[in-house]
């Protein structure tokens, strides 16, 4: 349906609109850089240069990184823009950025997909809501490989429709194989994607049985493409690369069956948990109000949509059910009851980040109610004043949330200080240098601010790469060159390192004053706390050639 | 007769009860003393049920009950008192703006009153904070009581969902109207138990929709399935 030049212009906006707010500012906010973003940007970095991750392992199936086995789109893809812009917190960033901004488009086109081409506003209305969300924005605004799963699985689901809605086979397939892409970004794809393909695959079919040009065996056939594609992940299924995370998250554990087994009256109690965490992906307070528990993954004072969206969203989702046999009810439904299945078995209470697809029918469902307050307004000029205030107000408020709050008071969470200690540490080469770390991953992000040569770290890592999928374990502690992180020994580590660099909590005062450390330099926070203290030790002041005298700058 | 008078007085009533007193909240008002709230719960959810399918504005009376009974009871902290780190909150961000009037703009009283108050009102409307317990995200101070059985959620969503489509709306009118102003005292808790009618209810009326469903598919027409939908 050819669109008016009206049209193109509201579509046009709402699209330059979704990229301004994932693009402005992008290196310095979040500020920081947190360590699963560096571990992407200098993995690319080191497939770039030497076609090796970093342990050497050539074009690795899945990054091992931390021992967490991260999916390998983001990395490979990041390849592109590191080799464009140089290894750096844009390049890391860009393109999570790059693909939030696309999926408002691809949002606007389900919307048409899944009604009709003449709702024409209804599907931009659902575009801006996407564009402006605080769910998408956040995720799109770093390195999130669940970011660019969405695009992915949104995309495969858009191709699916029109492949029933057109009777085009070569739709299909190309469904069948972006889905199975999207087992390769992150791990909730990799469980949804097969059940969408085929559940959908089944409802569309019965809508469009009037010209139903897909004949089961063609759903079969592209059903035998994506798993052809998917294939090699399964090779890994049986190591830690391609269960642990698995596993590691599941709330649900093989005890659980065994109790169940034994009495099967047991199942109330062991399904009561991942109930509660399911209904959670519903509740008001946690959609409109409470952001996520985990201060990495959620803005402050902003939950996934605006407050004032309760009321559509209530409305939306009444306005649906109530719709007899409405086959937007047959698609949007089984979308919003299936999609937080996989993250309501992890443990975490209300992961933004797993149920990151949610944001979908959710848009439709809040479009849906503000169409309807539109329409219940008889006063149509006022109606459009009184609803563009709502959102003015919460573009306003998401400002505030991502350009003042989120710098200032969410910069620990985000690693912030690498960049700088990495910095301040160049004055003294040849130290070698503690990093006081209790988990010991702090190694990456020395690396990434250094841009230290990935084949000096596959040298001195001398991984043993026939187990490469089986080290799910992770020992705390990572050395590379002169740096090394780990949970600082004291008795050891004052004596054999030249410099110790430790949060303002990691050396007491009195610790200084026993092992005669001397203050080298501090990292100071946006809000002008100290994030970390460099001391220099005693064997560091003969080491690097000062006096007794020396003092600090 | 007396069967005919079972099927629509006796059946409804029993189902009535079971859903007025088959839950852990009602008996948490009576097992810390709270006779009057206990005796106040039971008596306005067989108003609500007594009025719901009525025509008439005096019904509407019962919207303003909350608001009589949370005037009557002083002392309640609400939305409007701030704690010393609210108000240290307010100006530490208020240094986050170069442009002052910015700061102001957004870091106000206002703002944290505004902030204080969709606090309460979320947890009011938040389906884990009535049938698990506010599980999974406990709130911090806060004893959280289990108050409905996890079973019976699905029976209070379609009760909730008949109410709407039949147009009954005062058991959703009575919720709001408690919600607005039980929403200006801090935590949710201290006038969260003018919800329970609300949920009672729907929670009756889901039921009364399921046996309706499940005898009409048996066997129809049945008299019962004609007194109960009456």
């Amino acid at each position: 349906m050819k669109k008016s030049s009206k049209e193109i212009f509201f579509l046009s906006f709402v699209f330059l609109l979704g990229i301004l707010l994932r693009f402005y500012r992008l290196p310095s906010v979040p500020t920081g850089v947190f360590r699963d973003e560096a571990a992407f940007g200098y993995n690319a970095y080191s497939i770039l240069t030497t076609g090796k991750d970093e342990y050497g392992k050539s074009f690795p199936l899945m990054f091992r990184s931390f021992g967490d086995y991260k999916m390998p789109v983001y990395t490979y893809l990041t390849v592109l823009s590191v080799r464009t812009w140089g290894l750096n917190v844009f390049s890391t960033r860009f393109f999570s950025a790059f693909f939030g901004s696309l999926t408002v488009m691809v949002v606007f086109f389900l919307v048409t997909a899944i009604f009709s081409e003449k709702r024409f506003w209804l599907a931009l209305l659902s575009a801006f809501i996407f564009a402006v969300s605080p769910w998408s924005i956040f995720f799109s605004r770093a390195a999130f490989e669940a970011n660019v799963a969405l695009f992915f699985f949104l995309t495969a689901f858009l191709m699916q429709i029109k492949a029933f809605e057109k009777g085009s086979k070569i739709f299909l397939f190309a469904s069948a194989f972006i889905y199975s892409l999207s087992t390769y970004t992150y791990i909730v794809e990799k469980l949804l994607s097969p059940v969408f393909f085929l559940l959908f695959s089944i409802i569309l079919a019965k809508k469009k049985s009037q010209n139903a040009k897909i004949r089961p065996k063609i759903v079969l056939l592209s059903f035998f493409l994506f798993l052809i594609v998917s294939l090699p992940q399964f090779f890994i299924l049986r190591f830690a690369a391609g269960n642990n995370r698995i596993e590691s998250l599941s709330i649900i554990k093989a005890e659980d069956f065994a109790k169940v087994e034994s009495n099967p009256a047991q199942i109330f109690s062991v399904l009561r948990k991942p109930l509660s965490l399911y209904a959670a992906y519903f509740s008001s307070r946690n959609l409109f109000f409470e952001p996520d528990s985990d201060p990495q993954r959620s803005l402050p004072e902003l939950s996934v949509f605006y407050s004032w969206m309760v009321i559509p969203f209530f409305l939306g989702f009444y306005l649906l059910l109530a719709k007899e046999g409405d086959y937007s009810k047959k698609i949007i439904l089984p979308f919003l009851f299936l999609v937080p299945v996989p993250a309501a078995l992890t443990g975490d209470p209300f992961s933004t980040l797993r149920a990151l697809p949610l944001i979908f029918p959710l848009v439709i469902l809040i479009s849906l109610g503000i169409e309807k307050i539109y329409l219940v307004i008889s006063n149509k000029r006022a109606a459009v004043p009184l609803i563009s205030v709502f959102f003015l107000l919460s573009i306003a408020y998401l400002v505030r949330s991502i350009f003042f709050l989120l710098p200032e008071e969410r910069y620990f969470e985000w690693n912030y200080g690498y960049e700088e200690l990495a910095e301040e540490l160049k004055e003294f080469p040849g130290a070698k240098v503690l990093i006081d770390d209790p988990v010991g991953v702090s190694y990456i992000q020395m690396l990434f601010f250094n841009q230290y040569p990935p084949a000096k770290v596959q040298e001195e890592f001398n991984f043993d790469l026939s187990r490469y999928y089986q080290m799910g374990d992770w020992k705390n502690q990572s050395k590379v060159g002169d740096f090394e992180a780990r949970p600082l020994v004291w008795g050891k580590d004052n004596l054999e390192k030249d410099i110790l660099v430790a949060r303002v909590v990691g050396i007491s005062p009195a610790q200084i004053k026993i092992h005669s450390l001397t203050e080298l330099f501090a990292i100071i926070g946006p809000d002008r706390k100290i994030i970390f203290n460099a001391f220099i030790t005693n064997r560091g002041i003969k080491q690097l050639g000062y006096g007794s005298s020396f003092e600090t700058p | 007769m007396k069967v005919k008078q079972f099927k629509s007085f006796g059946l409804p009533l029993l189902i009535f009860i079971f859903s007025l007193l088959g839950n852990y909240w009602i008996w948490s008002f009576w097992s810390k003393n709270k006779y009057w709230e206990f005796l106040l719960m039971i008596g306005i959810s067989c108003l609500l049920v007594l009025f719901n399918a009525r025509k008439g504005p005096a019904k509407f009376l019962l919207l303003f009950l909350p608001l009589l009974v949370i005037l009557l009871k002083p002392g309640s902290k609400t939305i409007f008192y701030l704690n010393d780190l609210d108000i240290y909150s307010v100006n530490q961000r208020r240094s986050y703006y170069q442009n002052p009037l910015l700061g102001r703009f957004f870091e106000n009283k206002l703002n944290r009153y505004v902030f204080n108050y969709e606090k309460n009102l979320f947890e009011g409307i938040d389906i884990n904070y009535y049938f698990f317990a506010t599980h999974p995200r406990e709130r911090l101070g806060v004893d959280e009581i289990k108050k409905f059985p996890e079973l019976v959620l699905p029976l209070f969503l379609i009760g909730l969902y008949f109410s709407l489509k039949r147009k009954q709306l005062l058991s959703i009118f009575y919720f709001l109207s408690s919600l607005l102003i039980a929403a200006f005292f801090s935590p949710i808790d201290t006038f969260s138990f003018f919800f329970f009618p609300f949920l009672v209810i729907n929670i009756y009326f889901g039921i009364k929709e399921c046996l309706i469903f499940f005898i009409s598919t048996r066997r129809k027409p049945s008299p019962l399935t004609d007194e109960l939908d009456k």
